[in-house]
């Protein structure tokens, strides 16, 4: 098991030298002068020098990606150019906040998508097969941030159950932080859903298909427990790998929900910053993400290992 | 120009009875079919929007702003008092060229490096493979955002950001594919006869994937949409005086609480089209002949 995860580390070593490649060019994408376009249009000549020193955009562009890299593996992201704060520490307050609107909604995700996948999978062709196909259709052609404002329209405009924007930390008051986060969860959570129910209702109608469930079926034992221990275990593998899939979907998500719903996160400070041309930010906010993505993918590979022996090398 | 036209006219026969047969079943597909129909209606709906539009989109009634729908305004009225049913109809000129416009960068950047990858294998492959899973480690929605930074809030520069983001899948397909079908006699035989690579590449591998490849393109004219409309709501896409759904949703969003119509009615434009575009995507794909179907 050690060796299985110190290949799979290895193996990002180059994954994350070409997403640094890919996130510092985006320096080298801007059209024109960069520090001209990141000064904003009323800038004066000695601000838009003070960005260039600062960005050190004279140097060569190698130069230019060494410091970077180098400041990025000391985990100095830079300052941001709007606020001036440093990047990082920025970064770490809003973590939270992102983070655990991806675990909700992943939360919400498995609440609706087992027994609905389960219920459809274990009978195809049925009413209820069919009700939870087309459901999984719609989950996934509904923009999320419309069906987030159309939850706000009747959880929180109409009934007043709910709140419609803002974010309590969990640690702060867990109670006030669930009523926070349910509306922007399930938001994010449905077509994660409608995914994962598509996907478990597939790997369920092939598993029940299989010999030992015939087997367990004939030396008589419950329903409920053939499908519980011998259905539902079985087709939760290829599960595991989509739900990985999925949290790189939900993070982006959050760009949304967060914008829709007020909450402090790293999607919110990413629209903000696009506005306020605030690169640095802008390019912390992408390495986080990845970083929280890889970490979440890594996590994911090693429990399929640790699930399923078969993948693991000898 | 010494091409083996006996070998050309067998493959286009071939070809053309495997077309044939796709079509027979995808007329048996119902859904795919309402799905097709409802997209050519829409699409006839939006090209001649002048004219089928109950309302000059633009015209403003200070009179009658955020009403509620009636018989003269189907969807009501926006904050300025312009018809929404009007310029629900307009918007989807927009979000269905935007749409297309980004599954079509994501073909030009997607196709022709999977067609190397595929054909050449070895070390050209690692480095397009390692470049491809990079791009695939960026959470998509924020990637995009990084892009629009950089090039600026537009509609274009939204729709390079999203054809990037499906670019990917693109390249995975064409990249399989060509590599399935390097692999085939019929390509060796060619191959020994003296054909040349660009004639294998347009006779032998393009035949193969088109049809995987029109499935994708469905499926991804979709998501696309959703991303534009979600891009556009959050300001970095579609900009005044233009309008997409996803934009028009974006704009009733501060009148949410006083006139719902003005995000319920764009917003079910997009689910709905959406939906059609992934149920055609289903039908065209339960067409393809089963050998095509197990790679998929």
């Amino acid at each position: 098991m050690p060796a299985f995860i110190l290949q799979r580390l290895l193996a990002l070593v180059p994954l994350l030298f070409i997403v640094s490649l890919l996130v510092f060019s985006l320096v080298l994408l801007i059209p024109g002068d960069p520090a001209y376009m990141l000064a904003g249009e009323n800038a004066t000549p000695e601000e838009i020098a003070e960005i260039r020193a600062d960005m050190g955009l004279d140097d060569p562009v190698l130069l230019q990606y060494a410091r970077w890299t180098a400041g990025v593996l000391r985990g100095d992201l830079g300052t941001s150019l709007f606020s001036d704060q440093p990047v990082l520490e920025v970064l770490l307050e809003r973590l939270p906040v992102t983070l655990s609107l991806a675990f909700a909604a992943i939360l919400v995700s498995l609440l609706v998508s087992i027994p609905a996948g389960v219920i459809a999978g274990t009978r195809p062709g049925s009413l209820a097969d069919r009700l939870v196909t087309l459901g999984a259709s719609t989950g996934l052609a509904i923009p999320n941030f419309w069906l987030g404002l159309m939850l706000i329209l009747v959880f929180a405009i109409w009934n007043g159950w709910l709140p419609a924007t803002g974010y309590v930390p969990l640690t702060e008051h867990p109670g006030a932080w669930l009523r926070h986060i349910l509306l922007p969860a399930i938001t994010l959570g449905l077509s994660a859903a409608a995914i994962l129910t598509r996907q478990l209702r597939g790997a369920m109608i092939d598993v029940m298909n299989q010999d030992y469930i015939r087997t367990a079926r004939a030396k008589g034992l419950a329903w409920r427990g053939v499908v519980l221990k011998h259905g539902l275990k079985n087709a939760a593998i290829p599960m595991v790998t989509i739900l990985g899939l999925q949290a790189n979907y939900l993070l982006g998500g959050t760009v949304i929900v967060e914008q829709i719903f007020g909450m402090p996160g790293l999607g919110q400070l990413a629209v903000a910053s696009v506005f306020t041309r605030d690169l640095p930010m802008i390019q912390g906010v992408v390495i986080m993400a990845v970083f929280v993505a890889v970490f979440v993918n890594l996590l994911v590979d090693i429990s399929y290992g640790y699930f399923n022996p078969k993948v693991r090398p000898r | 120009m010494s091409e083996p036209n006996a070998a050309a006219l067998d493959q286009l026969g071939a070809s053309m009875s495997a077309r044939q047969r796709f079509l027979r079943r995808f007329l048996r597909q119902r859904p795919a079919l309402y799905a097709l129909g409802f997209l050519v209606l829409l699409a006839l709906g939006a090209a001649f929007a002048p004219w089928v539009a109950p309302h000059d989109p633009l015209a403003q009634n200070l009179d009658r702003v955020l009403e509620a729908p009636s018989f003269d305004h189907f969807f009501g009225t926006d904050e300025l008092g312009r018809d929404v049913a009007s310029r629900t109809l307009f918007a989807a000129r927009i979000s269905l060229l935007a749409a297309f416009q980004a599954v079509f960068i994501a073909l030009l950047i997607g196709v022709p490096p999977g067609l190397v990858a595929g054909l050449f294998g070895g070390q050209t492959d690692n480095l397009i493979m390692r470049i491809t899973d990079a791009l695939m480690s960026f959470p998509p929605l924020i990637l995009a955002v990084a892009i629009i930074a950089v090039l600026g809030p537009s509609l274009t520069n939204a729709m390079i950001a999203v054809g990037i983001l499906l670019s990917p899948t693109f390249l995975r397909l064409m990249r399989g594919t060509a590599m399935a079908v390097a692999q085939e006699t019929y390509v060796e035989a060619a191959r020994s006869i003296g054909c040349s690579q660009s004639w294998i590449i347009t006779r032998h591998i393009l035949p193969n994937v088109v049809s995987p490849l029109f499935v994708q393109i469905s499926v991804f004219a979709g998501v696309a949409m959703l991303a534009e409309a979600g891009l556009s709501f959050l300001g970095l896409g579609a900009q005044p005086p233009d309008s997409s759904w996803g934009a028009m949703v974006g704009r009733g969003f501060r009148y949410i609480s006083h006139s719902p119509s003005l995000i319920v009615f764009p917003g079910l434009a997009i689910a709905v089209t959406v939906l059609a575009f992934y149920v055609l995507g289903d039908g065209l794909r339960d067409s393809l002949g089963r050998e095509v179907r197990r790679e998929q």
